[in-house]
């Protein structure tokens, strides 16, 4: 009898000891909630996977992707796709983008980038050199086009620096396909993402989870990649050759984009 | 200032495209059916924002740097207009284009955009539309690609990745 009420005292102790510690640490976690938190761990493995990014000579990767798209109405709708990239270090690369609504081909041999249409059967080229985050910088900064997963070819480089993260955790373990890689959970700027990474010694990133933090009904970019790294690609992989039937149509600088809206206005 | 003109602007290309909407998909376009859209997923860790060399698309949008953004715009501005018309009918309008379906947007390029937009409802040489009415013909001249609907000619050209259509004199 005496042992019993020992033990239900000791316990209640527990109880009441453990209590206080819990509620400790919650109130901590809310008050840390706001403050930034770089876990100095995650930031060094997200670094990894992106300097070795940079050490592939050549990759084609396969994502698979779903896109929200937020309507008038508030309604989120999920459109699915893939986006194929054949990247060959330094300046080749071909990328074959297809969603619900629209196919894309880009096309860049280290001289010329072009843009294709498929469906439509219109392709437009311009200038470009350089290295694949060169050509990020070029295609969008002076013409407007976003190669999807971008990070992909600027994580590494001058371009994809890790300095504007406010926030980045370990989440834990996670199994993708056949693979065991860590989750990380990042803040940067307008957009939180996540990133799994592969574990061993070729850590590469298996999904991308980007999720606009600056709109109530937060649209995210889901990307779950198959990579194959150091394949080899034929040369001719990079060169766009017009199909029969399509038709080439000028590319705006953006420049001009913009002089074209105001003349118009006029 | 900028909203206020935005905002009239968004009424005239509503009721502008009130009278003008095609009925119909455009065979060439992109976009089988949706209802209007008003933004997307970022694309990118730095989507929406200045980094790696680019310019700040929420500080120069319309000044310098994401002008392709600006041209993205002009399908959120339909967008946005049938949100303010806020007529089932309007859904035809989007139907046709599926320029933006998969772009990120920024608030801050809507202005400009709008200002192209609103011209192109006047129908006059030099106005850009996304998709041309239902019905054009696709046909090529001297290796230039055009739609031909009715008297109007459109020359496709890319403004980004997306395919948009200016309205040109005739060939002949």
């Amino acid at each position: 009898m005496k042992s019993v009420l020992y033990c239900t005292i000791a316990a209640l102790l527990g109880v009441l000891s453990i209590t206080p510690s819990h509620a400790q640490s919650s109130a901590g976690q809310a008050a840390d909630a706001t403050a930034p938190a770089i876990d100095p761990v995650a930031i060094r493995q997200i670094k990894a996977m992106t300097d070795n990014l940079r050490k592939l000579t050549s990759f084609e990767v396969k994502a698979d992707t779903l896109n929200d798209m937020v309507m008038a109405d508030n309604q989120t709708l999920q459109f699915a796709g893939s986006v194929t990239y054949k990247a060959m270090v330094p300046g080749k690369l071909f990328v074959d983008s297809r969603t619900d609504r629209k196919q894309r081909q880009y096309y860049y041999d280290g001289k010329q980038f072009t843009v294709y249409a498929p469906r439509m059967g219109y392709y437009g080229s311009i200038p470009a050199s350089g290295s694949l985050a060169d050509l990020v910088d070029t295609a969008q900064g002076k013409f407007g086009i976003d190669l999807p997963l971008s990070d992909l070819f600027t994580w590494g480089t001058e371009a994809g620096q890790l300095d504007d993260i406010t926030s980045a955790t370990y989440v834990g373990p996670a199994k993708i396909g056949e693979d065991w890689t860590s989750q990380y959970a990042v803040r940067e700027g307008n957009v939180d993402w996540q990133v799994w990474i592969t574990e061993g010694d070729n850590p590469l990133p298996r999904k991308l989870v980007l999720t606009a933090n600056d709109d109530p009904a937060r649209p995210s970019y889901i990307a779950t990649l198959t990579w194959k790294t150091n394949p080899t690609l034929a040369a001719s992989t990079f060169t766009f050759t017009p199909p029969d039937g399509a038709t080439e149509i000028k590319v705006l600088p953006a420049s001009v984009s913009t002089l074209t809206a105001e003349e118009t206005a006029q | 200032m900028k909203t206020t003109t935005a905002a009239m602007a968004f009424t005239v290309l509503g009721l502008s495209l009130v009278l003008c909407a095609p009925q119909a998909v455009s065979p060439i376009g992109d976009a089988d059916a949706g209802p209007p859209a008003r933004r997307g997923a970022p694309h990118s860790t730095h989507a929406g924002r200045g980094g790696g060399g680019h310019a700040a698309p929420h500080g120069n949008a319309q000044r310098s740097g994401n002008h392709n953004t600006n041209v993205n715009r002009n399908t959120n501005v339909n967008r946005n207009t049938n949100v303010n018309v806020n007529s089932s009918r309007h859904v035809d309008v989007d139907i046709d284009n599926d320029h933006g379906w998969d772009h990120d947007y920024h608030p801050v390029a809507t202005a400009a955009a709008v200002t192209a937009t609103v011209a192109v409802t006047s129908a006059v040489i030099g106005s850009i539309v996304n998709s041309p009415p239902s019905g054009c013909v696709t046909t090529s001249m001297n290796g230039i690609a055009y739609q031909q609907c009715g008297n109007t000619w459109y020359q496709p050209q890319y403004a980004g990745s997306n395919v948009q259509y200016v309205v040109v004199n005739p060939p002949y």
